[in-house]
């Protein structure tokens, strides 16, 4: 994509101060729209559109990569201090993050969750710049019925690694596709699961469940346990240093630099499919840690292996999305296809051409997203992070109640619907019941996310096999994802409690 | 002394909605201008609302500010618009689906096109028919063979069953006699795109305008336009019209409306802004770029347009239900 000469003279636009300074300005926002939960880095960029009009369009585009990748990366705040992901993509980071906050190591988990956000936004823009035009292709290979096994895959994935509850997460995973079907129907236009409710028919948002669970839950849930004390006492939090959040190289070394690079690829090429977007990106690369782990048992305990995968490839994801909008105008996520409006509204219309005689305007780009993750990134947590793990010693009370009211605003001004910020409130007492059963909450969100595409891929790949279903095994791109499947069940199913046994046996033996 | 107060006050406050109502068209807008648009925020239609009333705010001292409220086919947000004050302040953008679809399948209870005033309508986009630019077809004759010999063979991507892309091939296989396979994309042109260039489709129904780069790129080719004369912007693309077919002229619009009951003067008003950005270089300008069909129909033709479009449509689709083409 694009000559060097043209990269540089993108870079050097970009070091102009008039315009790198909107990459800082989008990244500071990006962040507290990303660690805020019910502010996403889609919204922050939705509400810049009336703006990006009057702004030239070299420093809205600047603007947007800093929001992007910012968005990205800070919802691993608040997944991993106080358990509510800021972002869907920070899912797995909550699941990790938060076992370590708790044992008084949040520090090391914000520092890994920055040091592979970096890492991954770095490679992915650097694929994005070198071998998109490939990329594209390689995508382009992956068809209807490849994307509905690919969807199938990561839903039968994350009800197997739930290990110990196994039924409970395929529950929970059900739950969620159910509740997506409710309103108009993917191919249809006919309303359907509204049970005499005609309100149900503008179904249910995607931003009142991811709330409802995360947010709205953990306040009741803390609200039962405020007697509590503080997990961590005032005295480690004091003596945290800067120096603390800085990964080591030990660390960085038992993880490997091959993980980061996998986990980057991964979340690149998720990027470049268009539909699949940031949360699957985090979850298959998670997964595939997890199936080639030295240390398996450590999953969701607290593994630094876990969030490094899984914040590698979501920021890389950023990368990624972006491929497939600008060479055809297929947004690869939600927050690309926002962008595609930024571009539609100042007269650009992004094709092939836009990569050749717009280039320069283009170009900018690119450095603002590498510039973002390879230097904006690692110096805002550097000079912020002392901050971001003393968010636990505010008054929990205070803390969460307030963090649900801009919660639920947030739902509102993603939807503009009172109903919806209803369906939060509802949504987070099911979350309370589903989690005090041990009900994991992050399979109902994947499955509530990933369930309508599984239909509406499922539905047309059998339009596609006329009516059988066997086209899913004879292509060879859903073929490919199937076997992969199995391939995965193998390893976490049989292999793995097996390598445990022996473990154990040895111990015994000893 | 008490009730000389509360009458006083009535009749300050009587005094004084006079005079607001009395000063209410010359001095609109007042305030900002609330634009409904009832899709995705980065979408076409998105695209055009905003560009236009950026264009219009410049010559009024308020803003005109974009919200998107999605869901029900446009309907839910729509709805609002139907529901807002008979003021002016609260306009909305109405497209296909909202003048055939919601309606016709009563898809949001108490949505009704009579509690709307059409102020105009300000893009209309023909539907076409595109395929990749190294197809085995070179034009419309040699696909319409290949179809009549493979009948259901050749797959067509339309955005979803009973939607308006599909009606219009339905419209199509009527006329010809073609048929083809269908293959829904419900998730936008985005997912169209990637469908005709991966291969798994083999022609698309949109518009050209949809498809602009990517046939600007060479990448694909309009083979046939639905309407009754050749787009300015791709003049080597034929229509229905000039190959001899009747009744297969048809397509998508946007159209800008506010609640029923505003003052006439009000809507008067409103039109002559929107008239007055609509015929700017700076929309012209965008919409060439950009592959809009900028169309004007003003307060006096809208309703009548949207109705006949709705009374056809409604027509065709108890005429395939009837035959059993589709399901009620």
């Amino acid at each position: 994509m694009g000559n060097l000469d043209g990269i540089i003279q993108g870079f050097i636009t970009f070091f102009n101060p008039s315009v790198g300074i909107y990459a800082i300005i989008g990244f500071i926002i990006g962040a507290f729209f990303g660690a805020v939960p019910g502010l996403t880095s889609v919204l922050a960029i939705a509400l810049l559109l009336p703006m990006t009009y009057s702004m030239d369009i070299v420093s809205s585009l600047v603007m947007c990569m800093g929001i992007y990748m910012a968005g990205i990366y800070s919802g691993s705040i608040t997944a991993t201090t106080i358990n509510i992901p800021g972002a869907p993509s920070a899912m797995m980071t909550a699941i990790e993050g938060n076992q370590l906050m708790k044992r008084g190591l949040g520090a090391k988990a914000l520092g890994h969750a920055a040091f592979a956000s970096m890492i991954g936004g770095t490679i992915g823009t650097l694929l994005l710049i070198m071998v998109s035009p490939y990329s594209v292709k390689l995508a382009l290979m992956v068809k209807t019925p490849g994307k509905f096994s690919l969807i199938l895959f990561a839903l039968i994935v994350i009800i197997l690694i739930q290990r110990k509850s196994i039924a409970k997460g395929a529950i929970a995973t059900f739950l969620g596709i159910m509740f997506a079907t409710i309103g108009i129907d993917t191919m249809k236009p006919l309303a359907r699961f509204t049970f005499g409710f005609d309100i149900l028919v503008q179904g249910i948002d995607m931003m009142s469940v991811i709330i409802g669970t995360f947010a709205i839950s953990e306040l009741l849930i803390q609200s039962g346990e405020i007697e509590k004390k503080l997990e961590i006492s005032k005295d480690v939090l004091s003596k945290i240093r800067r120096k603390d959040f800085i990964p080591t190289l030990e660390e960085i070394k038992s993880i490997g630099l091959w993980r980061y690079f996998k986990s980057s690829l991964i979340g690149f090429f998720t990027g470049v499919l268009p539909g699949a977007g940031g949360s699957m990106a985090a979850f298959i690369s998670y997964a595939e840690a997890m199936r080639s782990s030295k240390n398996p048992e450590e999953y969701g305990t607290g593994s630094l292996e876990g969030i490094a995968a899984a914040e590698t490839a979501n920021n890389a994801m950023c990368g990624g999305a972006i491929v497939p909008m600008l060479t055809f105008g297929i947004p690869g996520d939600a927050t690309t296809a926002v962008l595609l409006g930024v571009l539609v509204i100042n007269g650009l219309q992004p094709g092939p051409q836009l990569m050749t005689k717009q280039f320069h305007l283009i170009a900018p780009m690119f450095a603002a997203l590498l510039v973002s993750a390879l230097v904006i990134l690692p110096i805002t947590f550097y000079l912020l992070a002392p901050y971001f793990i003393k968010i636990v010693s505010i008054n929990r009370g205070i803390l969460y109640a307030s963090i649900a009211t801009v919660a639920i605003v947030g739902s509102f001004v993603s939807t503009f619907s009172v109903f919806q910020m209803a369906i939060t409130l509802i949504f987070g007492v099911i979350a309370y019941f589903l989690r005090k059963q041990n009900y994991p909450t992050v399979t109902l969100l994947l499955g509530f996310i990933l369930g309508p595409m599984l239909e509406d891929y499922f539905r047309r790949g059998l339009s596609l096999g006329h009516g059988s279903p066997l086209i899913f095994f004879t292509s060879p791109d859903s073929l490919f994802f199937l076997v992969l499947t199995v391939i995965f069940y193998y390893f976490l199913m049989i292999k793995k409690p097996m390598i445990m046994k022996e473990d154990l046996v040895q111990k015994k033996a000893k | 002394m008490k009730s000389r107060n509360i009458i006083s006050i009535i009749l300050v406050i009587m005094f004084l909605s006079l005079f607001s109502i009395a000063s209410f068209a010359q001095d609109f807008p007042t305030k900002d201008i609330r634009t409904i648009v009832p899709w995705a925020s980065g979408g076409g239609t998105d695209a055009i609302i905003r560009v236009i009333s950026k264009i219009a705010e410049k010559s009024i001292p308020t803003a005109i500010y974009v919200e998107n409220i999605e869901g029900g086919l446009s309907g839910v947000g729509l709805y609002e618009v139907m529901n807002a004050k008979s003021d002016g302040y609260t306009i909305g953008g109405f497209t296909y689906d909202s003048i055939v679809t919601v309606p016709r399948q009563e898809l949001v209870p108490g949505y009704s096109l009579d509690k709307v005033k059409m102020i105009c309508l300000v893009t209309k986009e023909a539907g076409a028919m595109v395929v990749r630019e190294d197809a085995p077809w070179k034009n419309w004759e040699e696909f319409a063979a290949a179809a009549k010999e493979n009948p259901r063979k050749i797959s067509v991507g339309v955005d979803g069953i009973g939607n308006a892309q599909h009606l219009r091939l339905l419209k199509i296989n009527e006329v010809t006699g073609l048929e083809f396979k269908v293959l829904p994309y419900p998730g936008g042109s985005g997912e169209k795109k990637e469908a005709l260039l991966s291969g798994e489709a083999d022609a698309i129904m949109t518009s050209l305008g949809d498809f602009a780069p990517l046939i600007h790129a060479g990448e694909v080719r309009g083979l046939i336009e639905m309407a009754d004369q050749r787009n300015p912007q791709f003049t080597d693309v034929p229509n229905f019209q000039e190959l001899g077919y009747e009744g297969l002229v048809k397509g998508s619009f946007v159209i800008l409306a506010t609640t029923a009951g505003t003052p006439d003067d009000v809507v008067a008003k409103l039109e002559q802004i929107f008239y007055d950005a609509h015929h700017s270089d700076e929309f012209r300008d965008w919409a060439q770029e950009t592959g809009v069909v900028a169309t004007w129909l003003g307060t006096d033709e809208v309703t009548d347009y949207a109705m006949q479009v709705q009374e056809d449509e409604f027509e065709m689709i108890q005429k395939l239900i009837d035959d059993g083409v589709i399901e009620g």
